[in-house]
């Protein structure tokens, strides 16, 4: 395990350095790929977005500048990546936006038995990912990195290249929604 | 004149002339090996476009990954349309070509084409969006000069259609 | 305050991110409203329940693996790699080889006066004309020929020529047109540029 400064690991990869490069991948790998994971909703995509995002990284180190914050970089390849796939796949299979006035149910899903509370638990853990899938994709890359990663607004805003401002009312609208399509699955679980 | 030993020499010089025979036909190869040489070759296009239009890292940040996204959107449609091309040169051989199956042919490479050149165009908006007046100043001559660099490699006469 | 604005408040605070005396303000909103409360514990419960699974036993392992090898295929060894003969240059040479040759074979075998040593060099027309009418008799070796001066002519093109044709690259066909050789040939030069590549 390599244990220098990651500024240190930074440069010694500009130069080409691909053990201090491959240093960088173990320490931001699993936050990359919870990144792609969120955004892609599955994990096979995931995993070759995780890939691409480091390639990526390769390829483009030689334009990082010692000083700015890697990690920045990195996650904002990241979501860059992912918006990219997205788009890619919106434009293949037409999806239908994030219907913001849906309440209720999930359109094509039997409604849950009576469950135990251990059961309704879970099924609300599988509902949540599946309704933070179906947000709009701006607002489930704020939402990947302020609720899965811990950024601040701020530190979120650096990497989107948006404002605190933005990404605070992103959040705020992307909760809303959650909480309107996820409302039937919250009265099942409550205590 | 001696004709026998004007014969002579003309042989002679189709002997040597023989050696330095045109230039080969475009030869398939191994699919594999040739979509390995576009990656390389696409990689090395990145890296000599953030050179010359002095990307900075938020600029790369965003830019690459949809132009690596939208060169293997590129290399699947070039491969499609190389196995189309194929299908076409040898259902042109065969006596006689199916009109319609030619047809359909010409159809798809023409598409492949035209999808090929919306990519283009796709990268062009994409660094609208991200590059500064000057860097996009310097996008059009960066790119002219890469073409022009890529046939200067080839030492192909450079010629517009008909090109061999 | 309104239950709109509380509810944005309910957001930022779940982040972290409240302005200072929000919290005061919001929590006064919050006692006398039933529905920010229910929608605060909506939210909460929301926030408790996302996490993302946990990667298999051994996935990182394999994810750095697997990463090695792409990378690795990115910085190729560095091998020596032979650059094929450019076309044109194949053609001039031809072509010289065709004059120097033809020059030589016509000296010897075409009859000619006992020398009278007036000339220190032999007239360029009294080679060129039989050549000319060597090549004029053969309309394979004619139209070779013509090609190699037509390019010898364009590469004298003024930029703006040359920027032209060398636009036609930028057409998909051409792509197709090139061998493997052609294309390695060309990622080979811009290696050598870049210093990403070349021999050893």
């Amino acid at each position: 395990m390599d244990e220098r400064p990651e500024a240190s690991l930074v440069e010694d990869a500009r130069q080409g350095g691909q053990e201090a490069f491959a240093e960088l991948v173990r320490r931001h790998e699993r936050r990359v790929r919870g990144i792609a994971l969120r955004m892609a909703g599955n994990a096979a995509d995931a995993d070759d977005l995780a890939q691409e995002v480091f390639l990526t990284a390769w390829k483009a180190v030689g334009s990082f500048r010692s000083g700015s914050s890697f990690y920045t970089w990195l996650y904002r390849i990241a979501v860059n990546t992912s918006l990219s796939f997205l788009k890619k796949k919106s434009r293949e299979r037409n999806r239908a936006p994030f219907d913001e006035n849906l309440s209720g149910a999930v359109p094509g899903r039997a409604a849950p038995p009576g469950p135990e509370r251990r059961s309704a638990l879970n099924e609300l853990t599988a509902r949540i990912d599946e309704a933070v899938a179906a947000l709009p994709a701006h607002f489930r890359a704020s939402f990947a990195l302020v609720v899965d990663q811990g950024l601040s607004h701020a530190a979120a805003a650096r990497v989107l290249g948006c404002s605190e401002n933005t990404v605070s009312w992103r959040m705020h609208k992307a909760r809303k929604l959650l909480q309107a399509r996820l409302k039937p699955f919250l009265e099942e679980a409550r205590p | 004149m001696n004709t026998n030993r004007l014969t002579g020499v003309g042989l002679a010089l189709a002997l040597i002339l023989g050696a330095f025979s045109a230039a080969p036909a475009a030869q398939a190869g191994d699919p594999q090996n040739r979509a390995r040489l576009r990656e390389r070759l696409s990689d090395l296009y990145l890296v000599k476009m953030t050179s010359a239009l002095e990307l900075t890292e938020d600029q790369t940040a965003k830019l690459y990954p949809v132009l690596t996204r939208v060169e293997k959107d590129k290399a699947a449609l070039q491969r499609d349309m190389a196995l189309d091309l194929r299908d076409l040169r040898t259902e042109l051989a065969k006596t006689p070509p199916g009109d319609k199956e030619v047809l359909r042919l010409v159809d798809r490479i023409r598409q492949a084409r035209r999808a090929l050149r919306e990519k283009d165009e796709e990268v062009e908006a994409a660094l609208d969006k991200v590059l500064t007046p000057v860097q996009k100043g310097r996008f059009i001559v960066f790119t002219v000069e890469f073409l022009r660099n890529i046939g200067e490699n080839l030492g192909r006469p450079r010629r517009g259609p008909g090109i061999y | 305050m309104r239950c709109q604005t509380a509810r944005k408040r309910i957001s930022d605070e779940l982040d972290g991110g409240l302005p200072a005396g929000g919290g005061v303000r919001l929590e006064a909103h919050l006692r006398t409203c039933r529905a920010c409360r229910a929608y605060r514990e909506d939210l909460e419960r929301i926030q408790a329940g996302t996490r993302l699974p946990e990667a298999p036993a051994g996935y990182w392992a394999a994810f750095e693996r697997k990463l090695e090898a792409r990378l690795a295929a990115e910085n190729p060894g560095r091998k020596r790699v032979e650059v094929p003969f450019a076309a044109r240059r194949r053609w001039a040479w031809a072509a010289a080889a065709v004059l120097v040759l033809a020059g030589f074979s016509l000296w010897y075998v075409l009859p000619r006066p006992v020398p009278v040593m007036t000339e220190a060099w032999i007239p360029y027309d009294d080679i060129l004309d039989p050549i000319v009418r060597a090549v004029e008799s053969d309309p394979e070796l004619a139209g070779r020929i013509d090609r190699e001066l037509q390019a010898s002519i364009e590469e004298m093109s003024p930029v703006a020529e040359a920027d032209a044709a060398g636009l036609s690259a930028a057409d998909p066909f051409f792509w197709e047109s090139l061998s493997d050789d052609e294309l390695r040939a060309i990622v080979t030069a811009l290696e050598k540029e870049s210093g990403l590549g070349g021999p050893q």
